[in-house]
């Protein structure tokens, strides 16, 4: 009676797993640098994609600090710094959720990529308005 | 007279093009009176602050003790960016009636998005929502 009463709390517990974990699987959306190939080029992919990112932000940056007095330009730099903080921390948090995996550097740009997309947007917006 | 009717018809078309400066063409708040405008700023802010609660309170529930730490760090320098930033971006207006309201706007919208990108993010860890 007992064994059969062990027996069937294994059985139901076995049964429970799948569903408990997959409270905690991953379901992001499949980016395309994940599209073929071994995780070291979806990861390269992600960084080469965080890189340009960066390097266009850079361009929209420079103009419109280009635009701006000296006071301005000195709101704008402090901003810019603060921003960096928040992505950088943001990011480590994002991918802090893969720690551990062979997926954590790749996320890490996905999601560099992304904030950065995301300010470069921010600033053309701004540099739209003043120029 | 002469060159004054001609200068008044001039300055009148050209204000809505000059009131679009400093306004995000996704922004809520451009019609009405200062006053208005700044209270229907206020209302967007309250509403983007409650989602953005939201957001906070159901990504929070979802995560592991490590990345909950690292979530709250990133909240808090979130919080010093948006500050910063809206500063900067109302900084043009320096000393004009506008620059408060061009802040508020600013604070809507940064944390909107925050809280959107929080959204995707606990989409990500528990897949349907």
């Amino acid at each position: 009676m007992t064994t059969r009463l062990i027996f069937t709390c294994a059985l139901l517990a076995l049964l429970l797993l799948p569903a408990a974990s997959a409270k905690t699987q991953k379901e992001r959306p499949i980016h395309p640098c994940e599209g073929n190939g071994s995780q070291a080029e979806a990861t390269g992919c992600a960084h080469r994609e965080y890189l340009a990112a960066d390097a266009e932000l850079n361009k929209v940056y420079n103009r419109l600090a280009g635009v701006l007095n000296a006071d301005e330009k000195a709101l704008l730099k402090e901003s810019e710094l603060a921003w960096i903080k928040y992505r950088d921390s943001n990011c480590t948090f994002e991918s802090s959720q893969y720690a551990g995996g062979t997926m954590r550097p790749m996320i890490e740009s996905f999601c560099l990529a992304r904030v950065t997309q995301a300010r470069a947007a921010e600033l053309k917006e701004q540099y739209e308005l003043r120029k | 007279m002469k060159t004054f009717v001609p200068t008044v018809v001039i300055l009148l078309l050209l204000a809505p093009a000059l009131r679009t400066r400093g306004q995000s063409a996704t922004d809520p708040c451009t019609e009405g009176t200062s006053p208005q405008q700044l209270a229907c700023a206020e209302r967007e802010l309250k509403a983007a602050s409650d989602q953005l609660t939201r957001a906070r309170a159901e990504l929070y529930e979802d995560l592991e003790p490590r990345s909950r730490v690292k979530f709250r760090a990133a909240e808090r320098l979130w919080l010093r960016y948006r500050k910063s930033n809206c500063a900067a971006e109302a900084s043009i207006y320096e000393g004009g009636t506008i620059q408060p309201l061009v802040e508020l706007r600013c604070t809507a919208r940064v944390t909107r998005e925050r809280a959107a990108e929080l959204k995707a993010q606990s989409q990500t860890l528990s897949g349907t929502d």
